[in-house]
């Protein structure tokens, strides 16, 4: 049992993807798909099993989903006055 | 600038995959890695027009990766010799070893506490300051210009600047802010205040701030010379013709400047049709620095005006930061939608992940170019995605005398200077061999949801980059014309890199120069 987190799948090959691989990566047990577009699924679910699965699909990578931010070059605080 | 002198092992490879074949690679980038191919063991030497000498130490195959050595400060000028060609540091893995945990500071009145002078030094974000009854100083916010009361200011005082010790707070209706600094009367070492819109943000330094005091800030004057019209002028209404735009970020507002021309919300669970301004302001200034179509006084004007302006929200409504499969979906997007040129002013400190480099090389090899912010982090590394080999990463670029007096920018100076000495590129600007361009990014003023705002950073810096590439490709019909795939974005990428012109800084402040 590994790390269950949200998971980019996405597909790095060239035209579109298996439709068979689609299906595979949709059904690892545990798995839920949040959203997804022509080269790419968002899922939550266990990070060894989609490793796992992923492995075995031809141009297919797994990524953590991450945030990124607007670069804000505000100044701000880091502690109180004493 | 000393390491800069010494060479750094890299590896060069094609856009996506590790050997130039039809499908990820120009013929150019092919012939490129081949002659790189005859030189293994050979003295450093250039491999084509323009390109640095590189000394290759070992090669896969005939069109595949290379090992080379080549000094850190002549990566700009290959990456714009060589567009197509990813540069990635050789990079060694160790043993993932936890590291230790070491205390930073000792907290203040501690047993062990470090003293200086007997007095006790405190460690930031350690011990807080026990809140003293009375000890508030409540001051107002009020425009330069009749003295109207500024709601919604963001103030920000610092007794100790260099450790970030301070208070912060936003003023009301009445335009006052109270801060609790521990005292009724405070030496400031500096005084930041942050208007939403309309005024310049202001900076106060080595005062005293006591109660009643009032701070003022300039209002706006769109007949100003800021750092952008200062490099840039006015662009004529034509300029940016034939060029399709997306702007990934909060979503584009439609202003009296700015005509939006279609786009997609790519947050998950929200509406896709809503590409609109999620409320922050950012895309919106981002978008106006790119294509607003005022004319000074009485509105503002972008680097390409007729550019066809399309919106990518992924920023979602009241929450913090863009999921990076949100980012990658707009990306697609702004690819299936035609997109020649595509503006990320966001990141993140780190590496590039997996799918991100495949987007953007994906971008790439449809023909699409991507111009992203280095990052703000006071001169670190340059953040994702901008790092990433295949986007053009784009620091800040400022100017003395091209902000008020007594406003933020004054605290962004910072050396090295120009040839001209009043340019520098900014102290928040990250920096670093992957830098490509660099643009005007202080004190930039923008259209904004319901007005105009004052925007730093090289969120701005990217869209100046990116506009003015705009300028210089909408008379490319030849480049524009080709088909979409890695040579168009290749022949993209060279022309307007080659277009750059330095400006006196180290390449790894300013890449390969400004656009003109």
């Amino acid at each position: 049992m590994g790390t269950r987190g949200r998971f980019i799948l996405r597909y790095t090959g060239a035209g579109p993807p298996l439709a068979a691989h689609v299906t595979r990566l949709r059904n690892v047990p545990g798995t839920k798909v949040l959203d997804e577009s022509d080269r790419m699924l968002l899922v939550e679910g266990d990070q060894e099993d989609l490793e796992a699965t992923t492995r075995g699909l031809d141009g297919w990578v797994l990524t953590p989903e991450r945030t990124m931010s607007i670069p804000d070059p505000r100044k701000k605080i880091k502690d109180e006055p004493g | 600038m000393a390491a800069n002198t010494k060479a750094s092992r890299y590896i060069l490879l094609p856009a996506r995959g590790v050997r130039a074949v039809a499908t990820n690679a120009s013929p150019a980038t092919a012939q490129f890695l081949s002659a790189l191919h005859k030189q293994v063991g050979a003295a450093a030497k250039a491999a084509a027009p323009g390109a640095p000498a590189v000394k290759v130490i070992e090669s896969v195959h005939d069109d595949g990766a290379k090992l080379v050595e080549l000094k850190p400060a002549e990566l700009a000028k290959l990456h714009a010799a060589q567009p197509g060609i990813r540069i990635v540091p050789e990079v060694f893995y160790y043993p993932a070893i936890a590291p230790r945990p070491v205390p930073i500071a000792t907290p203040a009145g501690a047993k062990g506490a470090k003293t200086k002078g007997g007095k006790t030094i405190k460690a930031a974000g350690i011990a807080k300051a026990a809140k003293v009854p009375g000890a508030s100083i409540t001051f107002t916010v009020a425009s330069k210009t009749g003295g109207t009361p500024i709601k919604g200011c963001t103030v920000v005082a610092f007794t100790d600047f260099a450790n970030r010790i301070g208070a912060q707070g936003t003023t009301n209706a009445a335009g006052q802010v109270s801060l609790n600094l521990g005292a009724s009367s405070k030496k400031i070492e500096r005084l930041y205040v942050y208007a939403r819109m309309s005024f310049w943000n202001g900076l106060k330094m080595n005062f005293t701030l006591t109660t009643g005091t009032t701070i003022k800030l300039v209002p706006i004057d769109l007949g100003y010379q800021d750092s952008l019209r200062h490099f840039y002028g006015n662009a004529p209404l034509t300029s940016g013709t034939s060029l399709k735009v997306g702007v990934i970020d909060t979503g584009i507002s439609p202003e009296p400047n700015l005509v939006i021309q279609g786009g997609f919300n790519a947050v998950t669970g929200e509406n896709p049709n809503d590409f609109g301004d999620n409320g922050e302001g950012h895309g919106t200034h981002v978008a106006g620095i790119i294509a607003a179509r005022g004319t000074p006084p009485n509105g503002i004007r972008g680097l390409a005006p007729a550019v066809t302006l399309r919106s990518y929200r992924v920023f979602g409504k009241n929450k913090p930061g863009a999921s990076n499969f949100d980012i990658l979906k707009a990306l697609d997007r702004a690819v299936s939608d035609g997109c020649d040129l595509v503006n990320m002013s966001l990141g993140s400190q780190g590496s590039v992940d997996a799918a991100t480099h495949d987007a953007i090389s994906h971008s790439r090899a449809s023909g699409t170019l991507v111009f992203a912010a280095a990052g703000n982090d006071d001169r670190l590394p340059v953040g994702a995605p901008a790092k990433d080999p295949m986007a053009l990463a784009i620091s800040a670029l400022s100017r003395k005398g091209t902000y008020p007096s007594g406003s933020v920018e004054v605290g962004d100076v910072m050396g090295p200077f120009g040839t001209d000495p009043k340019n520098y590129i900014t102290s928040f600007s990250d920096v670093g061999p992957e830098i490509d361009l660099t643009g005007p990014g202080d004190g930039i003023i923008s259209t904004f949801p319901g007005g105009y705002a004052v925007m730093d950073g090289t969120s701005m810096a990217c869209p100046a980059a990116l506009g003015a590439a705009a300028q210089l490709l909408a008379g490319q019909a030849a480049i524009l014309a080709m088909p979409r795939d890695q040579a168009r974005s290749d022949a993209m990428a060279q022309f307007v890199l080659q277009k750059a012109k330095g400006l006196g800084f180290p390449p790894q402040l300013q890449g390969q120069g400004m656009l003109s």
